[in-house]
């Protein structure tokens, strides 16, 4: 198979186009910084303000994996004085040493934490009908993983379900360039539950369960008074994983040593990437990854080495097993 | 105006949509693109990116809605209405 020469973008991914060249049309439209870069900052530095003087018990949510990224997030939002309520989702897979992490940084930055597990045992229901069947289009496949989309879904409901209870203005995540296309963006009831729903209907026909019981439901009359964004603070400067892992380092965060290439938390992203590229053809990663290339925070090899990263190791096995997966 | 305005949003589709595989003609003008497989929330985010940069207006929250945005055609009301203000 064909890959652009600049960002490695497989010819196969979805609406590619690829020049005589051998360079995607990614690479010729590239700009270095995310559409509305400067006003999305202002208005960051608003909501910074504004939440600051609220007096509430928490300024944000702060969706918080235990993964590098996030943990770094979390540190910046504290050293910009807000209080944070930190939001973790364990999906049932969380990486020994990022349950840790996460007791070790929320001890050291002294910010409230909130874990939750939701329902496993439907849970798992989900992971295997995602991880067997063609379910999702490509406006999904292109970004991430089924089992990825399956949480990120519940955790950004979750965390708006938790900023309405709160109060709150800003949901902060530690998504970096690829993974989200803008810094800060509002959220909406009515795009964002055209998506939910769109989820939900294809998971309902293959699972024992409803999935509206499984979900957080949010209100969309209470959701629509008020304006919530979404926040994404890594955007806002040069991804550098040497500055970021020094800075958490500082917080005394390690590496899970049994994660793969592209997760810092989680045991199942390694069987998401394979199953993903067993469904669709291309690593859930690659659009994530090659738009780190373009930014030049990735290096064309670091690039290829992460996106050649789809083989099953032992504890992934075990996983495959657990969700009833063929491997 | 309204016609100059659909046919960059269509453009914007074709071209820009990571997603969209297909001829110009099949992009659909009345359905919302989230529903059509076309865009998904990110990807409306990106247009609305685009539209804000191209129009140069601000799309506010409230204007985040399916009853305005819903569609191309919607969208091009919107955008038209804002640029006459």
């Amino acid at each position: 198979m064909n890959h652009c020469r600049q960002c490695l973008m497989p010819e196969n991914f979805p609406n590619l186009r690829m020049d005589h060249e051998g360079i995607c049309h990614l690479c010729r439209k590239h700009s270095d910084r995310p559409a509305g870069f400067e006003k999305d900052l202002l208005l960051y530095d608003e909501l910074i303000e504004t939440s600051r003087k609220g007096g509430r018990k928490y300024d944000c949510i702060v969706c918080y994996s235990g993964g590098k990224d996030s943990t770094y997030t979390l540190i910046q939002v504290v050293e910009k004085g807000l209080r944070p309520l930190a939001f973790t989702f364990d999906n049932g897979f969380l990486a020994e040493q990022a349950k840790r992490n996460i007791a070790g940084v929320i001890s050291a930055l002294g910010v409230d934490h909130l874990l939750f597990t939701p329902n496993l045992k439907q849970l798992y229901e989900i992971f295997h009908v995602v991880l067997t069947r063609r379910l999702f289009d490509a406006s999904v496949t292109a970004r991430l993983s089924p089992v990825c989309y399956v949480c990120i879904t519940y955790i950004n409901w979750m965390a708006l379900e938790l900023a309405m209870e709160k109060n709150c203005s800003m949901v902060v995540s530690g998504f970096t360039h690829g993974q989200v296309p803008k810094a800060v963006f509002p959220n909406n009831p009515d795009l964002l539950g055209q998506t939910f729903q769109k989820m939900k209907t294809l998971i309902a026909d293959h699972v024992g369960f409803d999935p509206d019981l499984f979900y957080p439901v949010i209100d969309r009359e209470t959701f629509a008074q008020k304006t919530i964004y979404n926040i994404n603070p890594l955007l806002f400067e040069e991804y550098n994983p040497e500055r970021i892992l020094a800075k958490i380092a500082e917080v005394h965060w390690d590496k899970p040593p049994d994660t793969d290439a592209c997760s810092s938390n989680c045991l199942l992203n390694r069987v998401g990437n394979y199953c993903h590229y067993r469904l669709y053809g291309f690593h859930p990663y690659q659009y994530e990854i090659s738009s780190q290339i373009r930014k030049g925070s990735l290096t064309l090899e670091e690039g290829r080495r992460m996106i050649e990263d789809i083989s099953l190791d032992p504890a992934a096995r075990r996983i495959l097993s657990t969700l009833k997966v063929d491997g | 105006m309204l016609d100059k305005i659909r046919e960059t949003l269509i453009d914007y589709v074709h071209k820009e949509s990571i997603v969209f595989i297909g001829d110009r003609e099949e992009i659909p003008l009345d359905i919302s693109l989230i529903e059509a497989g076309l865009l998904d929330s990110y990807g409306i985010i990106e247009l609305v990116a685009f539209i804000e940069d191209t129009w140069n207006i601000t799309i506010e929250a409230n204007d985040f809605t399916k009853e305005k945005m819903g569609s191309i055609n919607l969208m091009a009301k919107l955008i038209r209405d804002k640029t006459e203000k």
